[in-house]
């Protein structure tokens, strides 16, 4: 089957930074991928090129054999580090633009999770705190029916109870025919839902395994590999 | 029983464990239908496949029986959990002695140590 | 997608000028009533005519920032995140911001031409009125001839032109300034100025300097009016309008840098 994320000698300059130098990468589907890196490694940099908000120096990258551009767009649901809402809409809105736009796009989901979540519809987005703005963001991708979600550290701003909703939303939400990448640092909370992890580097990858193997093999969890590997 | 995850060994072993516990206590009876991989998934705060590769194992293993058109069920041969069980009981039994002759002590003073705190349970 | 890009930019900048409309009117019926009074130069007076023409300006002042407003912030700060990642090719936005910018800016002057009929109204006799807007055709005829619709095509046509170039102006510059990662607004008003200086320098090393013996001039000498010239004027708007626009969807498509 094809992977829905595939990397060719991946390569971005920002002028002398080498940001990506050289990934090559394959992520099949239904796979819950954690990119794992220090700041600055090239995570963030990666998973905009997959959305298209930066073009390759050079080499390549795919999703589900395309390049990237509108077609991936419809496909690919992105939650980036920052909040990106405007501020004169109302969540309901928000929820009315997405729906709009994106035809794998599922309000009724959307308005349950808000529910879950105690957020009031009717809200103005300006408004809310920087946690709720967060939820809102997420609540936005996770109620896309996408092939590929990027999650960059999804669960950095929020307090340990919506941590805990986030990873279980993120579970429900799996199906063989979708995956998600998330890229965060904080390894220990998100390691026990992840299938698989790749180690990345001054925009290189130095390590990819699942899960399994790296507790079977090595004998403790991904978080301690971490720490081990990327010791200061 | 809520479930127990230690962050260094892979989680579908301790998973097959955690289940086999589930089955062998009776919180699984045997015949007892299991829900679906998803919702045990989001039960235990797991990755899906995680938890497939861990049930999987168990199918292989004889504890659960997976049904064409009703899901997955716990085995009713009550002859095989029992050997379960006491294979169970066995690697406890093993593990405990070891760390007791680690510490220092005696096969015979470990039964009387056994009978003394048996006495006291009681 | 473009019709779905075209609603929300509506949605987003009808928040501004709607009201905007709506205060001017407001205060255009109330300078209307107050020039009722026949103490003719009360404060009142002057205050409500200073506060109509602040209005005024400001309708126009709005559109211009409105214009850099959305260009900036929507596309090129986080926002960006938001619109980027929609499925639609970058030229779609481009286009839909500039279709709803022209619109804002012809409303706004149809509405500043409604606001001032209004505080004019009580000094107008109506059949007068039309007598007055007859000659003033008529008079426009007797000079034109038949070429009057042309002339009226022309000077639409030329507006549109003119403001679309003029706009796009600025999204190139905008664009460009957003290639430095320090000096965005510098290298904006940089670029600017500069391509506008080179816009002109352009145009006059094209129309007037070949003012002796140039082949447009002498056809554009035909008639009274110099249509073709003014067709040239245009045509070079446009051209420079296109290749603005060409910039900008490149910078938007391969180097965007969204921080």
């Amino acid at each position: 089957m094809r992977p829905i994320l595939e990397c060719i000698n991946l390569k971005k300059n920002f002028g002398s930074n080498h940001a990506v130098a050289g990934i090559n990468l394959k992520v099949e589907s239904g796979r819950i991928v954690g990119l794992l890196g220090p700041n600055g490694s090239g995570k963030t940099t990666i998973i905009k090129l997959a959305n298209s908000l930066l073009t390759p120096t050079s080499g390549e990258i795919l999703i589900d054999g395309k390049k990237p551009g509108v077609e991936t767009k419809k496909i690919v649901s992105y939650l980036p580090e920052k909040t990106y809402l405007n501020n004169w809409m109302s969540i309901q809105q928000i929820i009315e633009f997405f729906s709009d736009f994106y035809s794998d796009f599922n309000s009724e989901k959307a308005y349950d999770m808000l529910k879950r979540l105690n957020l009031d519809p009717k809200e103005k987005l300006k408004n809310l705190s920087k946690g709720n703005k967060e939820k809102v963001q997420l609540i936005l991708v996770m109620s896309r029916e996408a092939k590929l979600y990027l999650l960059d550290e999804p669960i950095g701003g929020v307090d340990p109870a919506a941590r805990d909703y986030i990873l279980e939303t993120i579970i429900s939400n799996y199906n063989e025919n979708s995956t998600v990448i998330i890229s965060t640092h904080l390894i220990s909370d998100i390691e026990k839902i992840l299938d698989d992890v790749i180690f990345i580097k001054d925009g290189q990858i130095v390590l990819t395994s699942t899960v399994d193997n790296i507790r079977d093999e090595k004998g403790k969890s991904v978080d301690a590999l971490f720490r081990e590997v990327f010791k200061c | 029983m809520p479930w127990d995850l230690k962050s260094d060994r892979p989680i579908y072993t301790q998973l097959i464990e955690q289940i086999e516990l589930k089955i062998l206590s009776g919180e699984y009876p045997p015949g007892a239908r299991l829900p679906s991989v998803r919702d045990m998934a989001q039960e235990a705060s797991v990755n899906p496949n995680t938890m497939q590769r861990a049930l999987s194992k168990l199918e292989e293993k004889g504890l659960v029986v997976t049904h064409r058109t009703s899901g997955r069920t716990i085995t009713e041969d009550t002859d095989m959990i029992k050997q379960v069980k006491y294979e169970l009981a066995e690697r406890q039994i093993a593990e405990f002695i070891e760390k007791m002759q680690f510490m220092g002590f005696e096969k015979r003073e470990i039964l009387t140590l056994i009978a003394k705190i048996l006495e006291e349970m009681k | 997608m473009l019709g779905k890009l075209l609603k929300y930019e509506i949605k987003a900048t009808s928040r501004v000028f709607l009201p905007l409309y709506f205060v001017l009117i407001v205060f255009s019926a109330i300078n209307c009533l107050m020039s009722l009074n026949p103490d003719y130069f009360s404060t009142a007076q002057f205050i409500t005519l200073t506060l109509y023409i602040l209005i005024l300006v400001g309708m126009f002042v709005a559109s211009f920032i409105v214009m850099i407003q959305r260009f900036y912030k929507n596309l090129l700060s986080e926002e960006g995140y938001l619109m980027f990642t929609l499925p639609a090719e970058s030229w779609k936005h481009i286009v839909s911001k500039l279709i709803i910018t022209i619109m804002w800016i012809v409303l706004s002057c149809i509405m500043s031409l409604l606001s001032i009929l209004i505080i004019a109204s009580q000094g107008i006799d109506l059949p007068e009125f039309l007598a007055d807007i007859r000659m003033i055709w008529d008079t426009a005829y007797s000079y034109f001839g038949t070429s009057l619709y042309h002339f009226i095509i022309q000077m639409v046509i030329g507006f549109i032109v003119m403001i679309t170039s003029g706009i796009l102006l600025i999204y190139v510059s905008i664009a460009i300034g957003h290639l430095s990662n320090n000096h965005k607004k510098l290298l904006s008003i940089g670029a600017f100025i500069g391509i506008y200086i080179v816009g002109q320098i352009i145009a006059a090393t094209l129309f007037i300097g070949n003012y002796g013996y140039s082949f447009e001039f002498k056809i554009a000498q035909q008639s009274p009016y110099p249509f073709t010239l003014v067709w040239q004027a245009i045509g070079m708007s446009a051209a420079f309008a296109v290749i603005y626009f060409i910039i900008t969807n490149i910078i938007l498509n391969r180097r965007l840098n969204l921080d």
